[in-house]
């Protein structure tokens, strides 16, 4: 069965066709990242607009690409839920008049699920009952996934998401956005000594995260406070300085996501762990989970780095695992910003 | 002061709410308290700086907006804010002072300083129909002290 996926949750624009799940015919992003990047994050203006713009023909060279045409496509899988509304709506509407026009059955998907199935892209066998950990800029999410048609989310972020403390620790220690690579890059090739910061655990037995504290510690590192209204005024920190907080960081976010997956593969008695998000690229992060893993058994997996990142494979891919809805509940279908 | 009988006050108010000040100054904090006072749970609300929005459903709806990564107006004007400033609920944005000019006449102002490290300074101004929000604020004041 061929499955197109519609994504266009943020800021990509995507497509991509996938056969029974997993074979990606064809995955194509239109990343507005050039666009964005003179502006040093997502402007939501240009982010629908570029949707509309591009929308047609990041679908046509997917299915170029794939060599296919609408009547080879046995089924639409599009995102829903949860992201931009006007961003999800231009993705949903789009893929609802296809389905219409064409008799295709629509599946409607939500993003942080399929991240979570993401690694079942690269790794053809993988299936449940397994961990899943979504690290992003807007998500932290753990998942049980017994089957593909529905996800028991056993933790979430209750403030910051990982790749989001990345990111304005990178600001507060003055590197470009986006910061997360920056640091990551920085701190691999250093081998000094590193700032000790908390790690925010929450409640025992919580498998929820919490990422603002540790933000916050950081700032207070780099600027004492003394009356300071703004933190960014004073740039008084050596290389070195910036180093051993970066490093500092970097592992007590990991410690406290690898010590939470540990916990939540233990708890339900799985030994598969798979990683998805953009923050999956996370040399550190691999690096501490294949070590604290392998000493419990548990096998980790994950996707290529074309699926980290948004993009439409996982959303087809999850698609055809899940039920199609009929033709009346298609019209009445939304998009939702929230899961 | 204590800050529940602030945001009991700017729940009762409605309307929109803009937050301003630096990295880890408490906006995100202080929607959590609206939430509550709302009667949401405080753990639903969530930095929505890469997710620009986040809806919370209830009675009284709560948008809890973040213009970080925002340049202008035209920016929060484009995920269509002004169609959340319709509707009867609560619009908090964080990072307003980036994106000023879309409040209308009426809003509440919040700005977040450092005192130290477990400390902060929050000063609050009210605009149009939400200069009640001050009056009743300062009543609180003097009734407390």
């Amino acid at each position: 069965m061929k499955v197109l996926g519609i994504e266009t949750s943020c800021d990509e624009t995507a497509a991509a066709v996938v056969s029974d799940g997993r074979e990606v015919l064809s995955n194509v992003v239109n990343s507005q990242v050039e666009f964005h990047k003179k502006f040093s994050g997502v402007v939501p203006e240009i982010a629908c607009r570029k949707h509309i713009e591009t929308i047609t023909c990041v679908l046509d060279e997917a299915l170029k690409k794939a060599h296919c045409d609408f009547s080879s496509i046995d089924r639409i899988a599009v995102t829903n839920r949860p992201g931009l509304i006007g961003a999800l709506l231009i993705g949903l509407s789009f893929a609802k008049s296809i389905a219409y026009a064409r008799g295709i059955p629509l599946v409607p998907v939500s993003h942080i699920e399929a991240h979570a199935y993401s690694a079942c892209l690269t790794h053809m066998s993988l299936s449940g009952p397994y961990i899943s950990l979504v690290v992003s800029g807007g998500h932290t999410s753990l998942y049980l996934v017994k089957d593909f048609k529905s996800f028991d989310l056993l933790g979430k972020t209750i403030d910051d998401a990982v790749g989001e403390a990345y990111d304005k620790v990178a600001k507060v220690l003055g590197m470009s956005y986006p910061g997360g690579p920056e640091i990551d890059r920085l701190v691999r090739s250093y081998k000094g000594k590193a700032v000790s910061f908390p790690r925010t655990y929450l409640e025992k037995d919580s498998l929820d995260f919490s990422f603002s504290g540790i933000k916050t510690a950081v700032l207070y590192k780099v600027h004492p406070p003394a009356n300071k209204t703004s933190w960014e005024k004073e740039k008084v920190l050596s290389e070195q300085d910036i180093l051993s907080v970066a490093k500092g960081f970097q592992e007590s976010i990991v410690d406290v996501l690898v010590r939470k997956s540990i916990a939540a593969c233990q708890r339900h008695d799985c030994r598969k762990l798979a990683i998805g998000g953009g923050v999956a690229r996370n040399s550190r992060l691999r690096e501490k989970l294949l070590e604290e893993c392998s000493k419990r058994n548990i096998e980790t997996f994950y996707p290529d780095r074309a699926y980290c990142t948004d993009n439409a494979a996982m959303i087809a891919g999850l698609g055809y695992y899940q039920p199609p809805i009929g033709t009346e509940a298609m019209m009445t279908l939304d998009a939702t910003p929230t899961i | 002061m204590r800050l529940a009988g602030v945001w009991s006050t700017l729940v009762e108010q409605k309307g929109a709410i803009g937050l301003t000040g630096d990295i880890g100054s408490g906006k995100t904090v202080f929607v959590k308290g609206l939430a509550v006072a709302l009667g949401m749970e405080a753990t639903l609300v969530t930095s929505p700086t890469f997710t620009l929005i986040h809806e919370y459903p209830g009675k009284t709806p709560l948008f809890h907006f973040d213009v970080y990564r925002m340049n202008d107006k035209n920016d929060v004007f484009g995920i269509g804010v002004d169609e959340y400033f319709s509707k009867d609920g609560i619009v908090a944005i964080e990072w307003a002072d980036k994106v000023r000019p879309v409040f209308l006449k009426s809003y509440t102002w919040v700005e977040f300083s450092f005192v130290a490290e477990k400390s902060r300074k929050l000063k609050f101004f009210g605009y149009g129909d939400h200069s009640r929000v001050i009056r009743a604020l300062s009543e609180q004041c003097e009734n407390a002290q």
